[in-house]
């Protein structure tokens, strides 16, 4: 029984964190309906931001966090604004270019990291980073907690804004429909700006999240990002529920297929869910929980 | 006029058909008599003796890879040979940043492009695979640092050489008998295996997993894992349930430096936790690991207490010197990946010396017929490149075999506890509880 609530518990926490960075991308689909390829990367960057000020001013990456989406909301916005709505909606010899260009972002960013700070692997351990209670024969990691204390305080966040303003309501209508949403006077374009910029901080505080209880290096990113597609297709497009249902789910089935199946298979469990939700339910949990 | 025209075209296709049909239709002219011709003379090698040099310098194997490079750089400052034979020796520098398609690309850049006359190289398993391969089949010799995947050298490579390299599955040598003499009498009666899932975490656990069933010691736990994975609480969780008396893990750095700080988080008591080698021998485990690190047991290679001395190139060297040296100039301790990279180096400078002492000149078939008569004392003991077969039925080429040591974190530091003639301290075992530490 220990052994399943400890595994229940690990999935429920690292599933927060996926969730948090997660929602970005759902988001940044659901409006612009685009695969950002280079969400990983700038996930990656909000990693190095936080190392890089922890290293300089001895920040701890949770406060760390705040400057990190701050820059990232700049750089998304610039990415977007300069390089992806230059792309969109032209035609181009190859159709989706803008997945392509993403693509490239994503790989040209990797490797300017890479020249700056090396490939080498490089981590933010503090004593918080191995804090730990103990209940009932399992262990709770503390970083664990916090992150996902974060990841549920930022998309509870999220979705409020979402709901409750606005700007946020401007958001949504544009994922819903961009001309109706134009034709009633949101700024479609720059509404397509700010959720870009949004969804890249999101991804930041992820990175950030993540930073004390792993490591990173340039190439950090592959992995999140597959597990971004799992999640944004396990939750639906531009749902912040969807994201974190299925951010949860994810980290809870990744955790007992390595636990009770193979370590080694742990995200052929991901991929086996993206393959069934793809088949079996082709708009996500959405369609089931509603936004 | 359309005649004319006709008349033309069929012409000149006659013309062009002839023009390429005919010279087949002449019979071959017998070949002039050649003078005989006398044999090439090969002009001795001019300019700088090459060795190159493919390791991970940068990426997620860099810790190894560098040092080793710094190894080879403090073996070269020390035994000071600038020259052999008026020509002046450079290390070219190849970083395959622990990627074995990049460590293959640069195996050939550097047999090719820059013509180096030896190869020096090799972290990980995966690079040395491809890197061994292409150097044999562009006939350039490769001393093997590192890269302990034990078919590597049982390819039959003639151009590969494996002195101060161990192969995976003779790692845990030095560990059979703390197993036999310490851990079975203390109550080890169930391990869990568990390997990052690469070519030489694999390989590692074949040659463990007989030892132990030799022994009568269940593997209530045997898995591989992604080195790369954020956490390893799932892992973790199952080994605890499985209520193993040892752990036997066989992990990169960054994994290991994981691995210890999750399983005392998860409280994962046992009597023993080993490492085989690789990430828990690093001096950085401890700074990953923290306090963890304490009482955690490791197979090694190498000792810096270790009494291996000798003389080469005129220089008298000891094992210690080394250490002293390394730790000097780079203000870390090496492992025994740096003195694989300091034991390279001494094969390959012996081998260049005994091919100019013989009045050969120094290229790649006279390097290659030198380091297949290599027998000499180096920082990871005696290396011979020998033909052999283990007693799991393994056949090397060209393979020496460094003895091995059972290593300690004790207080911070690593300690030698096993074999006990050349301990530098006592071991502790069983190790303490975490809750009690």
């Amino acid at each position: 029984m220990a052994l399943f609530g400890q595994t229940f518990i690990t999935g429920i926490l690292i599933g927060g964190i996926y969730a948090v960075i997660a929602v970005g991308m759902t988001l940044i689909m659901g409006v612009m309906k685009i695969i950002n390829l280079a969400h990983g990367a700038l996930m990656m960057v909000g990693m190095y931001v936080c190392l890089a000020l922890f290293r300089s001013l001895g920040w701890h990456p949770y406060m760390g966090m705040i400057p990190a989406m701050i820059i990232l909301l700049g750089i998304g916005w610039l990415v977007q604004k300069y390089s992806i709505e230059r792309v969109f909606g032209v035609e181009t010899i190859l159709p989706e270019s803008q997945v392509l260009l993403t693509l490239a972002l994503g790989l040209g960013i990797t490797e300017v990291i890479r020249l700056i700070f090396t490939s080498d692997y490089q981590c933010t351990y503090t004593p918080f980073s191995a804090k730990c209670f103990y209940t009932a024969g399992m262990s709770i990691s503390a970083p664990y907690l916090v992150g996902f204390i974060l990841a549920m305080a930022f998309v509870a966040g999220l979705h409020i804004f979402l709901t409750r303003t606005d700007l946020g309501r401007s958001v949504v209508a544009t994922a819903q429909d961009r001309d109706a949403a134009t034709y009633m006077g949101v700024d479609a374009g720059r509404i397509t700006n700010f959720t870009f910029a949004l969804g890249t901080a999101l991804a930041a505080a992820g990175g950030a999240m993540l930073l004390p209880i792993f490591y990173t290096y340039p190439d950090v990113w592959h992995p999140y990002l597959a597990k971004c597609f799992i999640i944004t297709i396990l939750g639906g497009m531009g749902s912040t529920v969807g994201a974190l249902s299925g951010g949860l789910l994810l980290g809870v089935a990744e955790t007992f297929g390595a636990t009770y199946w193979s370590p080694g298979y742990r995200d052929v469990v991901g991929l086996i869910i993206f393959l069934l939700v793809l088949l079996l339910l082709p708009g996500g949990l959405k369609k089931v929980i509603g936004r | 006029m359309n005649k004319v025209k006709l008349g033309l075209v069929l012409g000149l296709a006659v013309v062009l058909v002839a023009a390429f049909a005919l010279p087949g239709c002449v019979p071959e002219a017998a070949p002039p008599e050649a003078p005989p011709e006398a044999p090439p003379e090969v002009p001795p090698p001019t300019g700088p003796i090459k060795i190159g040099i493919n390791l991970s310098l940068t990426g997620p194997k860099a810790k190894f890879g560098v040092m080793d490079r710094n190894s080879l750089e403090v073996a070269r400052a020390k035994f000071g040979v600038a020259e052999i034979a008026g020509r002046s020796i450079t290390f070219v520098v190849e970083d395959n940043r622990g990627d074995p398609s990049i460590a293959k690309s640069a195996e050939e850049k550097l047999a090719t492009l820059d013509k180096v006359d030896l190869i020096i190289g090799g972290y990980s398993s995966a690079c040395g695979v491809t890197q061994a391969a292409a150097a044999n089949d562009l006939e350039v010799p490769h001393i093997l640092v590192t890269s302990s995947k034990d078919d590597i050298t049982m390819a039959g490579y003639e151009w590969v050489f494996s002195g101060p390299r161990v192969p995976a599955s003779h790692y845990a040598d030095a560990v059979w008998g703390f197993v036999d003499e310490v851990l079975i009498p203390g109550g080890v009666k169930k391990v869990a295996l568990y390997y990052e899932m690469t070519d030489w975490g694999t390989s590692s656990a074949k040659g463990l997993r007989p030892g132990f069933e030799e022994r009568g010691i269940e593997l209530v736990y045997d898995s591989p894992y992604d080195s790369t994975a954020t956490d390893f609480k799932p892992m973790l969780s199952a080994v605890k349930a499985a209520k193993p008396d040892m752990i036997m893990a066989v992990s990169y750095l960054m994994d290991a430096g994981l691995l210890a700080r999750q399983a005392a988080e998860l409280r994962v008591n046992v009597l023993c936790y080993m490492g085989q080698a690789g990430g828990y021998t690093m001096p950085e485990f401890l700074e990953l690991a923290g306090e963890n690190a304490n009482y955690v047991l490791t197979t090694a290679n190498w000792s810096p207490l270790a009494a291996w001395k000798g003389t080469l190139a005129g220089v008298d060297w000891t094992n210690k010197e080394y250490y002293d040296a390394y730790l000097e100039t780079y203000g870390a301790e090496p492992d025994y990946h740096g003195a694989q990279g300091y034991a390279a180096w001494q094969v390959a400078l012996d081998a260049l010396l005994r091919v100019d002492a013989a009045g050969k000149p120094i290229n790649r078939e006279n390097i290659k017929a030198a380091l297949e008569e290599t027998k000499l004392m180096t920082a990871m003991g005696l290396i011979e490149h020998k033909e052999w077969t283990d007693d799991m039925g393994h056949h090397y080429y060209n393979q020496g075999l460094p003895l091995t040591y059972v290593m300690q974190w004790l207080n911070g530091v690593q300690e030698v506890v096993w074999p006990l003639e050349g301990k530098s301290a006592d071991y502790v075992f069983p190790v303490p509880k975490y809750e009690e530490r």
